[in-house]
Order: C-alpha cells, then structure tokens, then sequence
C-alpha cells in the first residue's frame, strides 16, 4: 500500500487537534504530516510535497497565517487541494482564501465525518487523475 | 446528548420571529474559546469509535481538559462581570458586556452545559484516579453525540441569529 497512499498535510494551532486529525487519515489509509504554526508548515509543505492539505485560516501567534501558508502552496504547487478550516467569523478570510483556490472550506467545531468525507472525495478526485 | 428542549421549536421561532441577536463579541468569544475544545472532543471520539476500540486514560484526560476549557469560557461569557481584568483572552466580552436574551441564555445553558457535563461526566467515571480504566466504546460514541450535539446547536442558533455578524437579515 505505500506508495499508493495519498499524503495529508494538517496545519492547525491547536497540537492536540492537529495530533488526532493525523491519528484518523492514518487509521483510512492516509499517509499524515503536521504543523502547528505557519513556517513549520510551510517547511513540512516543500519536503513532503503531500496532494492535500487541511489548513486552519487562524494560526494563533504565528507569524505566518493560514492564508500565508495557502499562498506558498498554491504558487508552489497549484494542483495540491488544499482546504480551509474556518470559524464563523471568518469572513473576511474566507473570501481571500477562496480567491486563492481553496477547494472547501470545514467550519469549525469539526465534525469528523464531514471532513474526513470531504477529504476522502478530494482523494478520489486525484486518483481519478492518474 | 442534550435531551431537547420540551419547548425547544418555540425558542427559535422567538429568536427568529423577534430578530433576537447575539452580539459580535460573543460569537467571537465562542469561535476562540469553544470551537477547539469542541473539536478536540470530536476527533479524539471519533478516532476510537473508528478503531471499534476503548479510548485511552490518557486521552479521555484530554476529553476531560477540554470540558473545563468549555465550562470556563461558557462562564465568562454568560456573566461578564466575573472576567478578571487580567484575563486578556475575554477583554472585548467585559468591556461591552453585551445583552444577552434570556432564551438564548437558556438555550446556551441547556446545550452547551448539559452536553459538556455529559462528556465531564462520562470520562472523569473513567479517570478516577483511584481506579483509571480505559473508555469502552459505546460511551466513546456518546462522547461522539454530545459533542455533535453542541456543534448543531451552535450550527442552529447561528442561523437562528442571523449568523456571527448580528446583522439584521
């Protein structure tokens, strides 16, 4: 199965939260790399090169933002899908993210069904690639 | 889960027919204190729910950090004046100390709070420090259900309210 596992990136401020996501894409098959702040994102981003990240808009203290780190992908590699996790108030980000490419946005509080779902659609999408 | 309220159908017509709102700050308030420990809970059940196996003391005590979390935030917000100056993370919610109506204060208490008390309950029985045991299943799957629970109710009051903004519709 190796090399035919899809590589998840998760970025999210919160560790526990960014621990469990990678706990669950492992569990369906996933292979899952972390960050917790924008640059170690962005460093995880160019040696991992993983087909989909999930990533928070709102990085806590980080220097980098989620947008930042969207914006490196994108310019990067515009076939990665990347998703963006947002809060309710969120709009204004929301809207830029949206004019970077993001393919879909997870509300958070997370419901792990909805995202896993979204995650394993956007999974089809690129084996559907080839 | 949060049993519904008896009279649940009539506190969001209210909130919708009366244009009833939740102030900025408030849902700002829940984005930045609610919706992480929420989510945490949510992964960390679905994880073991997922697996068919029981969840581990250690991660139940994460469970359990994540309702007092919750607890701590719903208090600040539903009395504002107890916000010690210090505490920088609710400044915007004691500085305007916005009118919150009774029954979305009803609503907030009966969800919010019965469904992190649910969870409170469930994994502090499971991490009695007198005798730790891991979380069977089918109480991880209640876990699953409040925490689902809370996410919809917050889901429905936002629509109710038009949403984070307070704007009228």
């Amino acid at each position: 199965m190796g090399q035919d596992r899809l590589k998840v990136l998760v970025v999210d401020d919160e560790e526990g939260i960014v621990d469990f996501m990678q706990k669950i894409l492992r569990a369906r098959g996933f292979d899952a790399v972390g960050a917790a702040d924008g640059q170690a994102a962005v460093d995880l981003y160019d040696k991992e090169h993983p087909q989909i990240a999930l990533i928070d808009i709102q990085l806590g203290y980080s220097r980098l933002t989620g947008l930042d780190v969207l914006e490196h992908i994108r310019k990067s590699s515009p076939e990665t899908l990347c998703f963006m996790i947002t809060r309710i108030t969120d709009e204004a980000a929301v809207q830029k993210a949206r004019d970077l490419g993001a393919i879909h946005y997870l509300l958070k509080p997370l419901d792990t069904r909805e995202w896993l779902a979204a995650v394993q659609d956007a999974a089809q999408t690129i084996k559907a690639r080839g | 889960m949060a049993n519904p309220l008896p009279n649940e159908e009539e506190c969001y017509r209210r909130i919708r027919d009366e244009r009833i709102r939740v102030a900025p700050c408030i849902w700002e308030a829940i984005d930045d204190h609610l919706d992480d420990p929420i989510s945490l809970i949510d992964l960390v059940a679905a994880l073991y729910t997922d697996r068919n196996t029981p969840m581990p003391v250690k991660d139940a005590l994460l469970i359990l950090g994540q309702t007092l979390r919750i607890r701590e935030a719903m208090q600040k917000i539903l009395n504002p004046a107890a916000i010690l100056d210090t505490d920088e993370r609710f400044l915007r919610v004691k500085r305007e100390r916005p009118f919150i109506a009774p029954v979305v204060r009803d609503l907030f208490t009966h969800y919010i709070g019965n469904d992190t008390h649910i969870i409170n309950m469930c994994v502090s029985f499971y991490t009695d420090p007198a005798d730790p045991v891991p979380v069977p299943v089918e109480d991880a799957r209640k876990i699953l259900k409040a925490a689902l629970s809370m996410r919809v109710f917050l889901c429905r009051l936002r629509e109710a309210s038009c949403g984070a903004t307070g704007e009228a519709r």
